[in-house]
């Protein structure tokens, strides 16, 4: 920081991503609140504590390797080239820049916004499993998906220089894919194996409905995470760049915000396409759904997270649409996946994530196609043959696959999966047994006094 | 060709504005929105109605509403 300029750009770019990581975690509240509320009286401590525990795990392992990966291997399983040693180097936990450093201020911010995305990967995996995956397992998933699965496709579909950018055209500004489509696969490939709750379909295959204990808080838990999912959004963009900076192809001197592909936008732009999205996917929702106040909320989601990939683009109204397709396809697949193939998915997060995420890449293939992918010479444009290679491998090959295997080892242990009868007592039984005797013991005591 | 106008970033950002795709479509889209909100209005109104007739044929006899008016 040499000159003013300078020195006020890294300050606001510092504080700008600082903004981001108190606002992400709300995110985590939400998904606390909705997963707690979604269970039943007997599982709520366990269920909380499952999510809750996700933080400690999933930030010390992406310090550890986590960022690593995202700056080692944007070429891929070497397809454009090797693993990026020196751009990974500084971003090891033995690099004097991942500590308080006077030449580097953006490192420490930079990493946290993508360590607040890799807790929302893992979080989202945690709703569909609630009531009957053991928490160690289940912790081990997180890490596999938070710190590995996840950084792994930023690497090759989120990077300026990753692969799928270069070679495919990849174009997922807000994360349809990279984190949501990623995460309801990997959490498909986890219930699977896994299985669907006691009680959850009848012997001759009808589905029992498992109502959430308290709706008002899964409510208020899905209206926080759409205030968190600002902090999400913003965090996905650049602030403020010169061409000079991004090293690309763009002439003259005006600086720009751009996504995380250092191509231009505006945080105007995404300010309309949030909002709009979130309205066509609630709309939508509140149709199809006939009124239900659960899917209208995360139709809501559903919404943006189609028009995710991009919303740094679209106009507000294709934006809207788009939402309305979001929506519609989550709610739809959800049902005919859980008659069809009795898959419990408790919270719906496999169709709000995964489907609509999935549909959201091949939408953005056709809605943008012929736009650059990035900012450099000899990039693909965007194309919907691109998108939907992205979306098989960000679904399929790193989401799917990955939580199917290690949910197959852990079976395998006898790890994944609570003993019957404590499905049945309840997971917090214990807790709630010593609570009703504290409880009688403190009115017994009270009754000698009167 | 680009749907956005944009087929390389090898210009001067200055010399850019919208960069939205199928720009010239913005009647059409807004037509679309505006039958997708207009259509939402008379659809929940309908199916409000059509919502609360059900119930009262399955839930409206004396004897539910005399009870209904003990609970808190």
């Amino acid at each position: 920081m040499d000159n003013q300029l300078d020195a006020i750009t890294t300050i606001f770019t510092e504080f700008y991503y600082w903004v981001t990581i108190p606002l992400m975690f709300l995110i985590h509240v939400g998904f606390c609140m909705y997963e707690v509320g979604a269970s039943r009286r007997r599982n709520h401590m366990h269920t909380l504590m499952k999510n809750s525990m996700i933080i400690p795990l999933v930030t010390v392992t992406f310090f550890f390797f986590g960022w690593w990966l995202y700056w080692a291997l944007p070429n891929g399983p070497f397809i454009t080239g090797g693993i990026e040693w020196e751009a990974a180097a500084a971003n090891s936990p033995l690099s004097s820049t991942m500590a308080t450093n006077l030449d580097d201020r953006i490192t420490g911010v930079f990493w946290a916004a993508f360590l607040l995305f890799s807790w929302t990967a893992a979080s989202i995996v945690s709703g569909a499993v609630i009531e009957r995956i053991n928490s160690g397992a289940f912790w081990v998933l997180a890490v596999v998906i938070g710190s590995g699965a996840w950084i792994i496709d930023a690497a090759w579909g989120w990077h300026p220089q990753g692969w799928m950018v270069k070679l495919l055209g990849y174009h997922d500004a807000y994360a349809s894919g990279v984190i949501h489509a990623i995460a309801g696969g990997f959490a498909l490939g986890v219930l699977l194996v896994l299985g669907p709750r006691l009680g959850k379909f009848g012997a001759d295959g009808s589905i029992r409905n498992i109502l959430p204990h308290n709706p008002w808080m899964v409510a208020v838990g899905l209206f926080i995470i759409y205030t968190g999912f600002w902090g999400f959004y913003v965090a996905c963009n650049i602030p403020l760049i010169s061409p000079e900076a991004i090293g690309g192809v763009i002439t003259g001197e005006t600086w720009t915000a751009t996504t995380i592909y250092l191509t231009p936008t505006t945080l105007g732009a995404i300010t309309f396409n949030f909002l709009m999205s979130l309205s066509g996917g609630m709309l939508m929702a509140f149709m199809v759904s006939k009124g239900d106040a659960f899917w209208t909320y995360s139709g809501g989601l559903a919404g943006i997270i189609c028009a995710s990939a991009g919303n740094d683009l679209y106009h507000p109204i294709q934006a809207m649409l788009v939402g309305c397709c979001g929506a519609f396809i989550a709610y739809k697949m959800h049902h005919w996946v859980e008659r069809t193939f009795k898959i419990d998915d408790a919270v719906g997060a496999v169709a709000v994530h995964g489907y609509s995420g999935f549909a959201g890449l091949v939408i953005a293939g056709f809605l943008l196609w012929g736009h650059p992918a990035g900012a450099y010479e000899g990039f693909a444009a965007i194309n919907p043959l691109g998108q939907l290679i992205g979306a098989i491998i960000m679904f399929g090959v790193l989401g799917f696959l990955p939580g199917y295997l290690v949910a197959r080892a852990l079976h395998a242990f006898g790890l994944l999966r609570i003993p019957r009868e404590i499905e049945i007592m309840g997971l917090d039984f214990q807790d709630m047994k010593m609570e009703h005797e504290a409880a009688q013991e403190v009115r017994a005591a009270k009754q000698q006094l009167v | 060709m680009s749907t956005t106008g944009v087929t390389t970033w090898a210009v001067d950002l200055k010399d850019v504005g919208a960069i939205y795709p199928f720009q010239g479509t913005e009647t059409l889209l807004l037509i679309l929105g505006l039958a997708v909100w207009l259509g939402w209005h008379v659809w929940s109104i309908r199916w409000e109605k059509a919502y609360h007739r059900e119930k009262i044929a399955k839930y409206g006899d004396a004897e539910t509403l005399r009870k209904s008016l003990e609970q808190p």
